[in-house]
């Protein structure tokens, strides 16, 4: 399969590298990966997530197509809330509208043909993703200011190829006492399946104010790996919510670096898995500055063969006293042939710390359900009701009203599929 | 006065070496060693075969480097397999016979072997380099028809039973350090409960290192047959050395319907000197299989010694609704290091564990706890509970936990905690309020944390335990 990558690679690189220090670049990172090769369970950081094998099993070939397709009309997905919105088509930027922002504090660039990336790193997806991003998105928010509605960048996918292979990226500054809620909603509109394979950077500066959602409207051939590296200054606060639903593979790494003293950060999730899905959720926490506090939860929930993994880790250095962290995972296994497996981990070099992980996997509660039952409802129902509360303990940890409203509907919706 | 007591409790008090006249296997590993291992011990023919297998399955394995705490690489070519006192080139039929500065040795460890001594209803099996030196109370086990006594005289009385169950829990292909053990390890002891026998008294081995440069590679098999229980001690000490010095033992414990082992240690090998000089590596593999329905195993640790403690004591729990449990006490100071914690594989349905943890890390010392909790598919109603807290006292020090989590059926219930945090001051000043110093104040709060595992281990050791938890922690406070 690398091999044949080779050579998807080198007529990619010609047609798409016009500045020759980008081309070169690109050559570096594909050839550290190709040695590496995609991640298998060897490696400590998917131990339970077999990439190698679930893309040899899902993809037989891998096609990138570096022409910018069609453009076509894109109506807006989200109707629940007012909001901003960048649009992009098969991997490239097609539009935006600031309806409510001030142009001037909200900055952004495409990055067709920004930066090179060095390959830095052993994370091989990563590599890649130096190797063949397309475009991506450079955004500003400029200091003091406070967006008013959320931002929504809207990943569309129409394409008719079989098993396209897309790689984005997106780096976003919220600078100096600036807030933004950040709503990254990628949609596959056709039944074809693609890989999605994106690296994030965000940095939140001095007293900003980060909150990143995900929604996820693939399909259940859908890869999709999430790489986010969060940077967090002092007195800043970072929000993330993870949603993870459809999709084969949807792996969500997050590394969340509060570098800064009374800095902050809260990362939530929920899975909800089916269909012989794959769902991981893999943070890690570093606390460098004093007084910092992180907080996780992670409540998940399988049923119909499927496999849910949480890989959390709390690391604190030796200079960052008076830490507080949190983590929490909690899962539910519905059916016989599903497996969650899940690996809290805390590293602590700092004494005066106030640390503590719990996690928990079992089934549906059959008192609970029988509590229902004595009330008039059916089996069915109420272990749907159960469910739904379960998973919507960790939705209703979102601190925006609108955006919460819109998710907790979603689940509704999500659980009234699974019929 | 009492800064001298003081002083003198914090010194490795098991420091001493005894003068004594050593036999040794030339030094190295190879074929030849094995062989003069096995012809030293009379071993029969099917064990020096077993040994070999091992060693050429050794040639194909690497040392593991997935562990926290990294050492500098082992010249295992450069060290002695065979070390026996050289009286013992005849066996010494009974005590008298003993060389008396063995007997002195153990005295002064607070072992003394002559029975009549005793006044704690335990028997003991003396293990000094690579020999069993002594073994107490074997008439009074006999007529039970307890088998207790040196894995090397099992090998030559019970060759049947050894047959049946070495290796059949830590297997010859397992990983590096248990097929070296299986290649080379030249004695420990054999415990045999037949049917429905309760073991009237605990049973104990009490290892000690003496010789330099040699590694002590003991192997412990345990088996507990339908219906019996058998509570068994272990305790551990080591010369001071500025070496670092191998430990890599195999223990196996085999529970067949209904029986129950207690396995409890209390580890108090050579630390290390306060720079992080010498002590001991202490590379344990030590598993236990409940085979039967309703069996059970419980592992206790009291782990405060080597310079490297690299241990995780496991339950395989195969019969339906057998337990495993682990309790543990890591405590490290100065340079110490330690990677711990427990292995529960639920294969039966209705298979419960408990695994109750507390690290204590201090001065810079780095304390890990990594356990696996796999609940196969087939584990029915399957249950477990962790509960790991660490403390850290000092701001030089490390504290971790590791836990790996698998859960393939639905039915099963897992519930893991974790807590690390520093003794709060609060507490210090409330001790200090009514009188106690730091240093008793700190160690008074330490045993606090660790009574739940305290409890779990029988009376005797359970005093000595406290003292040596607070011992351990002298001198890193203030």
């Amino acid at each position: 399969m690398i091999e044949e990558l080779k050579n998807t690679f080198e007529n990619f690189n010609k047609k798409i590298s016009k500045k020759n220090i980008l081309a070169k670049t690109r050559l570096e990172n594909f050839n550290k990966f190709a040695k590496l090769g995609f991640p298998n369970k060897i490696l400590e950081d998917w131990k339970f997530s077999d990439f190698n094998r679930i893309i040899s099993e899902k993809f037989k070939n891998i096609n990138v197509n570096p022409d910018e397709q069609n453009k076509f009309n894109f109506n807006n997905y989200i109707k629940d809330f007012k909001h901003n919105k960048i649009v992009f088509q098969n991997g490239y930027y097609s539009q935006h509208s600031f309806e409510y922002e001030s142009e001037d504090k909200v900055i952004f660039d495409n990055l067709k043909n920004g930066p090179s990336y060095k390959p830095n790193g052993s994370n091989s997806l990563n590599l890649l993703n130096n190797a063949f991003f397309t475009d991506g998105l450079l955004l500003y928010i400029k200091n003091g200011y406070k967006c008013k509605k959320p931002l929504v960048i809207y990943n569309i996918f129409n394409t008719n190829e079989n098993n396209n292979f897309f790689n984005q990226k997106l780096i976003v500054n919220v600078e100096e006492n600036s807030k933004l809620d950040l709503v990254i909603c990628t949609i596959n509109l056709n039944k074809v399946p693609i890989f999605l394979n994106t690296s994030n950077f965000f940095l939140v500066e001095k007293y900003g104010l980060l909150k990143l959602f995900y929604i996820n409207e693939l399909n259940n051939k859908d890869l999709n790996y999430n790489f986010n590296e969060i940077n967090v200054e002092e007195n800043s606060v970072f929000e993330n919510l993870i949603f993870s639903y459809k999709a084969a593979f949807f792996k969500n790494d997050v590394l969340c670096l509060l570098k800064k003293n009374y800095s902050s950060s809260f990362i939530n999730g929920a899975i909800l898995a089916h269909n012989n899905d794959h769902h991981e959720i893999k943070t890690v926490i570093k606390h460098i500055g004093q007084n910092t506090k992180s907080y996780q939860k992670i409540k998940s929930v399988l049923d119909q063969n499927s496999r849910a993994i949480f890989q959390g880790k709390i690391h604190v250095d030796s200079c960052a006293q008076k830490t507080d962290g949190y983590q929490l995972s909690n899962a539910i296994i519905i059916d016989q042939d599903s497996e969650f497996d899940s690996k809290p981990e805390l590293e602590i070099y700092a004494d005066d710390v106030k640390c503590s992980h719990g996690s928990t996997s079992g089934s549906l509660d059959e008192n609970a359900i029988y509590y229902l039952m004595t009330r008039g409802l059916n089996r069915f129902d109420a272990k749907k009701l159960l469910i739904k509360g379960f998973l919507q303990d960790s939705l209703e940890t979102i601190t925006s009203l609108e955006i919460k409203k819109f998710f907790l509907k979603k689940l509704e919706i999500l659980l009234n599929e699974y019929r | 006065m009492r800064e001298k007591e003081l002083e003198k409790l914090k010194d490795y008090k098991y420091g001493f070496t005894t003068d004594i006249e050593n036999i040794k296997a030339p030094k190295g590993l190879n074929k030849e060693v094995i062989q003069f291992i096995s012809n030293i011990k009379k071993e029969p023919k099917w064990m020096l075969e077993w040994r070999m297998k091992a060693f050429n399955r050794l040639q194909n394995l690497k040392e593991p480097d997935w562990q926290k705490p990294k050492y500098p690489k082992i010249n295992y070519q450069d060290l002695y397999y065979y070390s026996a006192p050289k009286s013992f080139k005849n066996k010494p039929k009974n005590l008298d016979d003993l060389d008396p500065k063995l007997l002195e040795t153990y005295n002064k460890l607070g072992i003394p072997l002559q029975e009549q001594k005793r006044l704690n209803n335990i028997a003991v099996d003396a293990v000094f380099d690579s020999v069993s030196v002594a073994t107490t109370f074997k008439e009074k086990l006999n007529e039970k028809g307890i088998i207790f006594c040196s894995i090397s005289e099992a090998i030559q009385k019970h060759s049947n039973l050894v047959k049946k169950y070495l290796g059949s829990v830590i297997p010859l292909t397992d990983h590096y350090f248990a097929t070296l053990n299986s290649a080379v390890f030249t004695d420990g002891s054999f415990v045999y409960v037949p049917k429905n026998i309760r073991c009237p008294m605990e049973l104990s081995t009490y290892f000690r290192i003496n010789a330099s440069d040699t590694g002590q590679f003991e192997r412990t098999l345990i088996i507990a047959d339908e219906g019996s229980y058998v509570s068994y001690l272990e305790g551990c000490t080591a010369p001071m050395r500025d070496e670092n010095q191998l430990h890599a033992a195999n223990v196996e414990l085999i529970a067949l319907d209904d029986a129950e082992i207690k396995y409890s240690t209390v580890q108090n090998w050579y630390p290390g000197d306060k720079d992080g000089k010498g002590g001991i590596y202490n590379f344990v593999t030590k598993r236990g299989a409940c085979r039967g329905k309703n069996s059970k195993i419980s592992w206790t640790q009291v782990e405060t010694g080597s310079a490297i403690t690299w241990k995780y004591p496991s339950c395989i729990l195969q019969g339906d609704n057998s337990v495993g449990e682990f309790y543990s006490i890591a405590i490290t100071n100065n340079y110490q290091k330690a990677d711990t914690g427990t292995k529960m594989i639920h294969l039966g349905k209705n298979t419960k564990s408990k695994i109750i943890s507390k690290g204590i890390s201090a001065g810079k010392a780095d304390n890990t706890y990594r356990g696996l909790v796999d609940i196969n598919s087939k584990a029915f109603n399957s249950r477990n509970y962790t509960q790991c807290d660490s403390l850290l006292i000092g701001n030089k020090c490390g504290a971790h936990t590791i836990p790996y989590i698998k859960n393939k059926n639905s039915s099963a219930n897992i519930e893991h905690e974790a807590t690390t945090s520093k003794i709060s001051d609060e507490q210090l000043f409330y001790c200090n309020q009514r009188g106690l110093n730091q240093e008793e104040a700190v160690s008074l709060i330490v045993n606090g944390f660790c009574k739940e595992v305290l409890q779990q281990l029988p009376m005797e050791f359970a005093v000595e335990a406290q003292k040596l938890v607070g011992i351990s922690l002298e001198g890193s406070v203030g």
